[in-house]
């Protein structure tokens, strides 16, 4: 299994896969962390590659790798609590 | 058969990840049982949704080996709860309708008693054969079996009516 959340200098890269996770989730959640996140959305195929890089400056690595993971988790939460 | 390991703990990377089979487990299933876990863990699910299903765990503080397996096995019960939810929620499915389809049929019911009788000349008064409804008055109670008491004011107030109409038509 690859990573699915992989830090690379100021910015985190995940890979989504659309098979698990609906479109328009993606979608919302993509449209939610623009607010916060510089957001490149790039999508071969049922995989999307989503690059989030934080608007104000996080030096951590740590802290950049917790971000994708929220972003994971709120994937999640859209998809239960179905607030599209 | 090969049976594949379906929890696997990754204690340097603080995860564990749980391999699902999705003809036993639907994604519905999975993604109830993953929600419980995302105040603890950070939660991504990956694989092939036909052939393989992995589910993994990462837990927010540092965790030891046996708690992120404890993790997994709890994700393996919760995995079963929901499970359990769902062939209940399809079996109970037609009460639950029956039930909701009732309560909205008394409802409209109820509305349709209502609306009928805006119109007051619709409405049919209840009879009163004793005159319960008419207001008391000490005529009335001409012929009673009454208290001594009640007999006494109700002479006094008779006295007094008496007087006061001789009194107005002097």
């Amino acid at each position: 299994m690859n990573d699915d959340v992989v830090v690379n200098e100021n910015r985190v890269e995940l890979t989504i896969n659309s098979d698990l996770y609906p479109e328009e989730v993606i979608d919302k959640a993509i449209e939610e962390y623009s607010e916060v996140c510089e957001v490149e959305d790039r999508k071969n195929e049922q995989i999307h590659k989503v690059i989030l890089k934080p608007k104000q400056v996080v030096d951590s690595k740590e802290d950049l790798e917790i971000i994708g993971y929220e972003f994971m988790n709120y994937l999640l939460y859209l998809i239960k609590n179905k607030v599209l | 058969m090969d049976v594949p390991v379906p929890i696997n703990v990754e204690e340097e990377k603080n995860q564990v990840v749980v391999s699902i089979n999705p003809k036993i487990y639907p994604l519905e299933v999975i993604y109830s049982a993953a929600y419980v876990f995302l105040d603890k863990f950070y939660t991504i699910i990956d694989g092939d949704p036909e052939t393989e299903i992995i589910v993994k765990l990462k837990a927010k503080e540092p965790t030891s080996r046996e708690d992120l397996e404890k993790a997994a096995f709890e994700f393996q019960n919760e995995l079963v709860n929901y499970s359990v939810y769902v062939v209940q929620a399809a079996r109970n499915k037609d009460i639950r309708k029956a039930i909701v389809e009732a309560a909205l049929g008394t409802n409209l019911q109820a509305e349709d008693e209502y609306e009928g009788n805006d119109n007051e000349e619709d409405v049919d008064f209840i009879e009163d054969p004793e005159g319960i409804a008419e207001p008391w008055t000490p005529e009335k109670a001409e012929g009673l079996d009454l208290p001594e008491e009640l007999k006494e004011d109700i002479k006094e107030e008779s006295k007094i009516k008496e007087s006061e109409e001789n009194k107005k038509e002097e």
